[in-house]
């Protein structure tokens, strides 16, 4: 296995040796879903889950919202396959928001009435040490393509459960006039980031927070993913006067995602 | 009144012209050249003699064992009867035969035939003097064995022997003239002072005038194996697109797929797919080329040649299911000081080599500048993220000694990649290095009985990492230890015994998203490996590795049949597996210069430290297992032409790929097929040209689950056409080309993406795997060579040109973040590059 040539590949494919014309994923130009914000992303088996599609059109057209939850998904490698069918079960709700009750679904009887399941780590899955809950929404504008996203609930038993990333505070810095560059920066409450027990090794860790930002016009730098957990990052406005929509999301690698918009009067 | 010149011009060891190549230059012959014993004097044809008509005709012919003369042949007439009295007379030569080591072997030469009209000198006057010297070539300082040194005045000749030196006894006093003439050099004529009573000393530089080594080994030793192909440093120092780098210069040859350059530039892939692997004198190195293919991890100027098993090997080879590259160390020149230093786009290296002792010594050294390039040609941007930007070095000491029957060798050798991306907010890289010893003894204990031992130990370290979403960390000590016999039991029959065991201990640390990393026919990666806290898997596990081996080969000679079969017996120890491996080989020369060839035979290959831990793999898989078999024929079109068909099926079974049960991962129930044709079309080196066309058509195809249908394999290139060729203009001034046309590669295109809310991914939906296929590749490479020859050192200098009219070669299929729209991204413009060589 040459794995480290996956490491080389994805470094020196930040060099940015060609021009591409690929679509920036930092730009909104068609409808897009930002993420699926959970009020809790780590919760207990009889908690209930509030679930947000936070989804931006730049034409402000009114879309469409599927809901479902798998218990015992096989992943992102897998494409989020629900390894048993009657573990997939629909969530209410045709709008942007959902909750899921584990409660009312009877989780943990299900749970364990599914036997002894194995993780993705080829271990016994355990309540104690967390299970993932996998979150699956479809959404779209009528008529287009939609999009296909997950998100994985963790329910564990036990106290310190992760929380979403604090963000207090998303500014731009500069004069907000037409062709000018300025800085996005967002800031973290004293809460953020949390320190946890790494599952797998049993470790002490902090999270990292890593920062995406999306703009419906002008241009934002191109962020590598070495440059992800920077908290700011370049703006140049549009180079016309008008309103523009600004977002930050702020994730911490464990669940907890976060996401800001910011709307802004571009002047001439 | 006619005169012989022996010519050594071309030297090959019979058995395979096809596969041969030449010395290197800057090496010590490891050819012992034959030397004349019995010279025949041809009658001066009469009507030649009547119209006062001088000639020379150059014939080849082939030097036996047991220094007769066969097979001679006419490579350039004269005519007027004097083609018919050389050819008589060469029949009838006699030569001390020429050895490889301490083994006599035949060898096809040239011999130029002189007819002069030179009055005899019918009484020599009284001897009163002596006059000896040494022949010693321009620039390099090479002793020149097998010239004729010749007084014309005085009717009389000398050969120069193995250290370049001749001399006359009993010479009249006063000046005499001295001619050496070679077809090799620039004609040598200069009077000497010989006085009475003395030896007077002199001392030849002469220039080559030709093309290469006056010695062009073109198969050393006597072909077994079916598809061995070899390549000397010699032939391939010039040749375009591989900066001299032997290595490099395997994916020239049939059955090797072509890789496009970058980070796994250096994976080797033989015959379609399987397990390849590198070794040096017949031990292997963990890491064959520094960052994807830039250059070797050694020197060049150390290789003496190296041989590529694309496949069909012998059994003195295992644990791979695919191919193997052998490289062979010459010995350091012990006829003086000697070194070079050479310096290009990419990095600088120097070689000192010389005696010490009773044996020759050689120490290299080779360090990148990529750094500084980088350093240079990098926005700001880009360059800060490096704490250590792309770097490599590697270094070689070298003793080999030869007392008698014994032929020790040492050898301390290393290398280092290393890149770290260290930013305020990112921390990633790699790091591959390794370091150890050789030691090989050899001793030919009799005529029949030859005794080898060697053994290696190596640490290595691969380290690759991208914060903490990704590292994988293998550190290994690898012993290798090798015992060969070789018996001869009789004239017909000899028989090879071997032992060849490995045993590797270390730790293996893998932290990377669970189900690991993509396998054959799934799409790679398209940035930096991260993943979801949730799917991180982390697993550390001790390594202990021991895979012993022992073999049996006989070799069975039955006028020009040769058979050989062969059994290899292999203990698997992190499988539990013992694999029996029948191999069996045959060649047969049934009309003149025509060869006909069968092999076939089970390899086996352990699964790595991936496959085999217990949360990324399955630590119960097996091995898997290749019945491979070949067949063809080699062909002497001309004196330097060949041709070299072989058609090849490889069937692989137990092939390990996914099970969709996170429980399980990973199960021995793939299986894949691989066929196609082999073709090398080669023109030896002569005095100004050398080149091939090789070609390979095939298929490679496999299924990783019962039941389902065949796919391509990720290299499955249908054509794989090269063109290679070298000429020299003048004796300084040289210029070569290589153009490849390559089918373009399969790859699994994408078919949509879902998107993970946590990593804010975008996951990928892959189409049917391998069901895409790139534009075919094609690129010509060219290269100039300027040398200027003084009297101890030579200076070269380079141009080349890769992809010289700028192909846009499709490297691969990129797409947008959201995988709904793509593009082709290409493979590398046109670049030029130089470089410049001094040696001494």
């Amino acid at each position: 296995m040459r794995a480290h040539l996956l490491v080389l590949a994805g470094v020196f494919g930040l060099l940015g040796c060609a021009e591409s014309t690929l679509p920036v994923e930092s730009a909104l130009t068609d409808y897009r879903v930002l993420g699926i914000v959970a009020d809790q992303p780590e919760v207990g088996p009889d908690a209930q889950v509030a679930l947000t599609a936070v989804d931006f059109d730049p034409e402000g057209r009114p879309a469409g919202y599927v809901w479902s939850a798998c218990f015992y998904s096989l992943g992102s490698r897998a494409k989020f396959q629900c390894a048993d069918p009657s573990l997939e079960i629909p969530l209410p709700g045709a709008g942007p928001t959902t909750v899921l009750d584990l409660a009312a679904l009877d989780f943990e009887a299900r749970f364990e009435a599914a036997g002894p399941l194995v993780g993705l780590d080829g271990q016994v899955l355990s309540l104690d040490t967390g299970v993932d809950v996998t979150i699956g929404l479809t959404a779209g504008i009528p008529g287009q393509r939609a999009t296909r996203m997950y998100k994985r609930v963790r329910v564990r038993r036990g106290d310190a459960p992760n929380r979403n990333p604090t963000v207090t505070g998303f500014e731009v810095e500069g004069e907000l006039r037409a062709g000018r560059e300025v800085t996005l920066r967002v800031t973290y409450g004293d809460d953020t980031p949390e320190t946890y027990t790494e599952v797998q090794t049993g470790r002490a860790a902090t999270e990292r927070l890593l920062v995406n930002f999306y703009a419906d016009a002008g241009e934002l730098a191109d962020r590598s993913p070495f440059d992800e957990s920077l908290p700011d990052t370049t703006w140049t406005t549009p180079d016309e006067p008008g309103p523009a929509v600004l977002f930050a999301a702020v994730r911490d690698g464990r669940g907890g995602l976060t996401v800001l918009r910011r709307d802004v009067d571009i002047l001439p | 009144m006619n005169r012989a010149l022996l010519c050594l011009c071309l030297l090959a060891p019979l058995g395979g012209r096809a596969q041969d190549a030449p010395a290197p230059a800057a090496a010590p012959a490891a050819i012992t050249p034959p030397v004349l014993e019995t010279f025949v004097e041809a009658p001066y044809p009469p009507a030649a003699l009547e119209a006062r008509r001088e000639a020379a005709v150059i014939v080849a012919l082939t030097v036996g064992e047991d220094g007769t003369v066969s097979d001679v042949e006419v490579v350039e007439p004269a005519g007027d009867g004097f083609d018919e009295a050389a050819v008589e007379a060469v029949s009838r030569f006699r030569f001390t035969p020429a050895r490889a080591g301490d083994a006599p072997i035949a060898v096809r030469i040239q011999y130029r035939y002189a007819f002069t009209l030179t009055e005899v000198v019918e009484e020599k006057a009284a001897p009163t003097g002596r006059l000896e010297g040494r022949l010693v070539e321009a620039g390099t300082r090479r002793p020149l064995p097998g010239l004729i040194v010749r007084l014309p005045a005085l009717g009389l000749e000398a050969i120069s022997d193995a250290d370049g030196r001749f001399a006359f006894e009993d010479l009249q006093s006063g000046r005499v003239l001295l001619r050496v003439e070679d077809p090799e050099y620039a004609d040598l004529e200069d009077e000497e002072e010989v006085v009475e009573g003395q030896a007077t000393e002199v001392r030849y530089i002469l220039e080559r005038d030709a093309f290469g080594d006056t010695v062009t080994v073109v198969g050393r030793r006597p072909r077994k194996e079916v598809v061995r192909r070899t390549v000397s440093v010699q032939e391939i120092r010039t040749l375009p697109g591989t900066q001299g780098d032997a290595l490099k210069a395997v994916q020239n040859l049939p059955g090797v797929a072509r890789v496009a350059p970058g980070f796994d530039g250096d994976r080797l892939v033989l015959r379609g797919g399987g397990g390849s692997r590198a070794y040096v004198d017949r031990h292997p190195v963990p890491l064959a080329f520094h960052f994807g293919g830039i250059r070797s991890t050694v020197a060049s100027a150390l290789i003496e040649d190296l041989d590529l098993y694309p496949g069909n090997y012998g059994p003195e080879f295992g644990r791979v299911n695919g191919g193997v590259v052998d490289v062979r160390l010459r010995d350091p020149r012990t006829d003086g000081l000697h070194g070079y230093a050479e310096a290009d786009v990419f990095d600088a290296g120097a070689l000192v080599e010389g005696p010490v002792g009773d044996g020759g010594l050689a120490v290299a050294f080779r360090r990148s500048y990529i750094d500084g390039v980088l350093a240079v040609a990098l926005p700001e941007s880009v360059r800060r993220r490096f704490s250590t930007a792309p770097r490599y070095y590697d270094g070689q000491v070298l003793y080999t000694r030869k007392d008698g029957p014994h032929d020790l060798r040492l050898l301390l050798f290393g290398s280092s990649d290393r890149i770290i991306v260290l930013s305020e907010s990112a921390q990633g890289g790699f790091v591959n290095e390794w370091a150890g010893g050789l030691g090989r003894w050899r001793h030919r204990i009799s005529d029949t009985l030859t005794h080898e031992l060697s053994a290696s130990l190596l640490v290595s370290q691969e380290n690759g990492r991208f914060n903490t979403d990704f590292e994988r960390n293998v550190e290994l000590a690898r012993l290798t230890l090798r015992d060969d016999l070789s018996l001869a039991l009789s004239p017909s029959l000899d028989l090879r015994l071997g032992l060849d065991a490995e045993l590797a201990v270390g730790t293996f640390l893998l932290r990377s998203q669970a189900g690991g990393f993509p396998r054959e026919g799934e799409a790679p990666p398209d940035g930096p490996p991260k993943a979801s806290d949730a799917e991180i898997v982390e697993v550390t596990e001790d390594l202990l590795w021991n895979t012993p081996a022992v073999f049996a080969e006989l070799e069975w000679r039955v006028g020009k049949l040769k058979v050989l079969p062969s059994l290899r017996l292999e203990w698997f120890g992190a499988t539990e597996d013992v694999a029996v491996q029948p191999r069996l080989s045959a060649r047969a020369e049934v009309a003149t210069g025509t060869t006909v060839k069968a092999a076939a035979g089970l390899y086996s290959e352990q699964p790595g430290p991936d496959d085999l831990s217990d949360r990324f793999g399955n630590p119960a898989l097996g091995i898997e297992r290749t019945w491979q078999v070949s067949a063809g024929f080699e062909q002497q079109l001309t004196e330097a032409l060949s041709l070299d068909v072989t058609g090849f099926y490889k069937q692989f079974q137990d092939l390990a790929t996914r099970v969709d049960d996170p429980a399980v991962r990973l199960a021995n129930q793939g299986e894949g097929r691989v066929y196609g044709v082999e073709v090398l079309l080669r023109h030896d080196l002569t005095s100004r040209f050398f080149g091939w066309l090789a070609y390979t058509w095939q298929r490679s195809e496999r299924r990783d689950r019962p039941g389902e249908g065949y796919r391509l394999f990720d290299l499955d290139q249908t054509h794989n056409l090269t063109l290679v060729a070298q000429y020299r203009f003048t004796p300084t001034w040289e210029a070569g080309l290589r153009w490849r046309f390559v089918s373009g590669n399969p790859y699994t295109p994408a078919v949509g993406a879902v998107v993970d809310s946590d990593d804010l991914t975008y996951v990928r939906l892959d189409g049917e795997a391998n069901s895409g296929r790139l534009s075919p590749y094609h690129a010509l490479d060219l290269r100039l060579d300027k040398h200027w020859v003084f009297e101890t050192w030579r200076l070269t200098t380079y141009l080349e040109a890769q992809n010289a009219y700028n192909r846009e070669n499709v490297r691969e299929v990129g797409y947008s973040y959201d995988y709904t729209a793509s593009e082709s991204q290409l493979d590398l413009p046109i670049i030029p590059s130089f470089g410049v060589r001094g040696e001494w």
